[in-house]
């Protein structure tokens, strides 16, 4: 089937009454869910999978995909309003959404996410049609030693994302490092820094880090100051966009769905990298990169375009090979086994309905999810009007029901609360935390394909520079490096020289 | 057939009625050692519908991933003898798992009773792509040929995946490397590109790849052909004496969990695996249906940690 004979016959497929009634579903709970801090696709789609038992094979995973990619949306709600960040992607999108909404600009900030969220769905869709099959053997192409490459930039990259003091940036980075290395060693199986606490064998989990470090540190220190009773954020100005604002926000937007559109088709964590890529990205593009972090629009359309084209080409790998990138791409596989087809190769030959059919409810998805969230930009601003004696023990009973929600497990409840006070001491210490979590994120991948490719070459370090794509990478890596060196060391000399 | 399933049903009512006339008057709490989806998950799920259907009981699958399954199995050890808290184990928790950690928080043996054995399924050892090998006795000769050039990807230390690729060294005596990953996605994943020689895999993952002809079986692991494949010969017949690794699930209870009880659930659960849908949907899973006693797989078990002692200990996957 080509590409348009297959669109059409999908778009036939996701208009069937049923169809668009599930799809609606899967969006409305997406965005609900995306709302609710910690409570994340993971869990629901896990609590609505054996409901899908009695469903067609494609009715189920056009609701499933809808809610995967509807909390995409719904996770930049509470990033802008209230800086907690209700998706792992949606952590960068808190320095400057948030700053908008003390400004009186939160009702732009939730239309600039709305619609960069619909712009890159809608180019991601077509780029799953169109590229899907030639995106996974590029993905393929992609081994321990591309990865750990990729990696490395990325780090490099984040010292980029900090507007304070690079050292302390540096330093949080480490922090995340070391806080990744928690739980069972992949390639040894043994534990490290568990301290003979079970719970802790797997890891420390993302969301209660984030939650705390977040959510539960921006509520402690708002009840420090004095005045914590009376709103502190400006009036709302405007709910829609200035001619300023679009001329501002198009084009970062379109840069994060390339660049989403593409990470999201590697494995391991491609909404999340996508977003803090794209942030770092705008912050070096732009003319002035001191207005990051108070307020840039680029900061918000760039990251939530990126992240929801990644979670839509996330799907590439899973359609076109029947390999989960992600934790709610192996939830798909399970859901796809229950009933009773076997992911993989042949899936888009055999299951046509199921394969175009989806692809084409993205893009339905995506137009009631615009449908859905612009009316309701101007009642999330209200929620900025509750009373904060209301609005924080609603905030910290959501996070806790979230985070338990997402391995029923109380521990990690008791994590949010110290990361919480963790998260305010480094805003005491004005230490950002930003750079902490993409160390945290990316150190344990970091490391386990820095072993595994030395692990395949026999312990040949060559294999980064041997590989074209990996040494290509850790090119970039090089310059990007010396191009944060440089300055710092020419102005060190000048200094010296003037003295 | 029929004969068996009224024998099985006037059973339970004979054992119901003197022992336990309102077992179970609330809801029944099946613990699952791992996220949604996965295949134990699964499992749990197609059984707990049909007995909660046949039954008219209400049974809630209850994730609580962690530690290679001993989070949910810590939870069940601690939990009252009462007949309300079931754990889909399988060969992982009853067999590898308490030779793999030196301190559990929890006796695998004696804080658990049997109820049974629901199936068997078998491993695939495949060949991936690019590598010359189409059987077991090329890869042998490959890996005798030169030492350590040969690999295998399995989805993480100490899983019945590892196991079965550890066996296979051990058993043919040749030196091959593990490649662990995290999860069985990134480990196809890098066995399609090429990146390994071999993969262990689960049954339900391989099947579409071995139709689609991007993975090469070689092998299963258990002494039986799968049903699926008549063509792929067991390791044994492909020369390995004396290998069997079969992928097992079971239901255990709390120790001390009343006979009776055990005796009801058990009457329960094989009335539902009996069940012709419940058989297809096991099949196509790669699983045999076993069903076996409450003491018969108590023993089975008991052998299970006592088989792979001795193979855990020379895989270098122990954990302090």
């Amino acid at each position: 089937m080509d590409i348009l004979g297959g669109l059409w016959f999908g778009l036939g497929v996701a208009l069937e009454p049923a169809n668009i009634g599930f799809c609606f579903i899967g969006a409305l709970l997406g965005t609900l869910i995306g709302v609710l801090p910690g409570v994340g696709p993971v869990a629901t789609i896990a609590l609505l999978l054996p409901i899908t038992f009695g469903l067609p094979a494609t009715s189920a995973i056009i609701m499933l995909a809808g809610i995967f990619y509807g909390a995409q949306y719904g996770g930049s709600t509470t990033a802008i309003l209230i800086k907690l960040p209700g998706e792992t992607s949606s952590v960068v999108t808190t320095l400057d959404g948030y700053a908008m909404a003390q400004q009186g600009r939160g009702g732009a900030a939730l239309a600039t996410a709305a619609l960069g969220s619909f712009f890159a769905g809608t180019v991601a869709t077509l780029f799953i049609a169109i590229a899907g099959p030639l995106l996974t053997t590029i993905a393929l192409s992609f081994s321990s030693a591309e990865y750990f490459s990729l990696m490395v930039l990325g780090l490099i990259a984040s010292v980029v994302l900090a507007h304070g003091s690079v050292l302390k940036a540096i330093a949080m980075i480490f922090v995340g490092l070391g806080l990744g290395l928690v739980g069972t060693d992949v390639n040894s199986g043994e534990l490290r820094f568990a301290f003979d606490i079970q719970e802790l064998s797997d890891g420390i989990g993302f969301v209660p880090v984030v939650l705390g470090l977040f959510g539960v540190s921006e509520v402690i220190r708002n009840l420090e100051t004095a005045d914590w009773r009376t709103a502190r954020i400006a009036p709302i100005s405007r709910l829609w966009l200035t001619r300023d604002d679009f001329r501002q926000a198009a084009p970062a937007a379109l840069r994060g769905t390339v660049l989403g559109s593409f990470l999201g088709v590697l494995p391991g964590g491609g909404a999340a990298l996508a977003s803090f890529a794209s942030y770092g990205l705008e912050k070096k593009l732009a003319r002035d990169p001191s207005r990051f972090g108070k307020g840039a629009i680029e900061g918000v359309a760039g990251p939530e375009s990126a992240n929801n084209a990644a979670a839509q080409t996330s799907f590439i790998p899973l359609l076109t090979l029947g390999l989960p990138t992600n934790a709610v791409m192996a939830l798909m596989v399970g859901a796809l086994i229950i009933q009773g087809i076997q992911p993989g190769p042949l899936m888009m030959e055999r299951q046509p309905d199921l394969f175009w059919g989806l692809v084409a409810s993205m893009w339905v998805g995506n137009i009631m999810l615009l449908v859905i969230n612009l009316p309701l930009v101007g009642i999330w601003v209200r929620l900025l009007k509750v009373p904060y004696d209301l609005l924080y023990p609603a905030i910290l009973v959501f996070s806790a029901i979230g985070v338990y929600s997402l391995n029923n497990s109380a521990f990690d409840i008791y994590v949010t609360i110290l990361f919480g006070f963790v998260g305010y001491l480094l805003l005491k210490l004005e230490c950002e935390p930003v750079p902490l979590v993409l160390g945290f994120v990316l150190g344990p991948l970091m490391e386990e394909h820095l072993r595994r490719a030395l692990l395949l070459s026999r312990g040949d370090a060559k294999v980064f520079i041997d590989r074209p794509i990996s040494l290509g990478l850790m090119a970039v890596s090089a310059v990007l490096l010396l191009a944060i060196v440089l300055p710092a060391f020419r102005r060190r000399r000048g200094e010296m020289f003037q003295e | 057939m029929k004969r068996a399933l009224l024998l099985a049903a006037a059973a339970a009512a004979l054992v119901a009625v003197p022992a336990a006339a309102k077992y179970p008057e609330k809801p029944i709490r099946l613990v699952v050692g791992f996220t949604p989806a996965g295949a134990t998950d699964i499992l749990a799920r197609v059984v707990a519908a049909k007995v909660g259907e046949m039954q008219k009981w209400e049974i809630v699958v209850d994730n609580k991933p962690g530690a290679a399954g001993n989070v949910g199995a810590d939870i069940v050890a601690k939990s009252a003898p009462d007949g309300y808290t079931w754990m889909l184990t399988q060969i992982a928790t009853h067999g590898i798992v308490p030779n793999l950690y030196k301190k559990l928080p929890f006796d695998s043996v004696k804080d658990f009773a049997g109820v049974t054995q629901l199936v068997g399924v078998p491993n695939v050892i495949s060949a991936c792509k690019n590598f010359p090998a189409n059987s077991i006795a090329d890869v042998i000769r490959i890996a005798k040929e030169k030492p350590g050039s040969v690999s295998y990807a399995s989805s993480g230390n100490g899983t019945s995946l590892h196991i079965s690729g550890h066996l296979f060294k051990v058993l043919a005596g040749i030196d091959i490397l593990h490649v662990p990953y995290r999860g069985a996605g990134p480990a196809l994943n890098d066995c399609l590109a090429g990146n390994v020689s071999l993969i262990v895999n689960n049954f339900p993952e391989t099947v579409a790849h071995v139709e689609a002809g991007t993975l090469r079986p070689l092998a299963v692991t258990t002494a039986q052909r799968a049903p699926q494949y008549p063509n792929v010969p067991t390791m044994r017949e492909a020369g390995v004496a004396d290998y069997e690794v079969s992928a097992w699930f079971g239901i255990v209870v709390p120790a001390k969990t009343p006979r009776a009880v055990i005796d009801q659930i058990h009457d329960a659960v094989l009335q539902a695996l009996a069940q012709p849908d419940v058989k297809k949907r096991l099949l196509d899973l790669g699983g045999v249906v076993v069903g076996s006693k409450p003491e018969e797989f108590e023993a089975f078990y008991k052998g299970e940690i006592a088989k792979w002692k001795p193979i855990v200990e020379t895989s270098g996957a122990q954990i302090e």
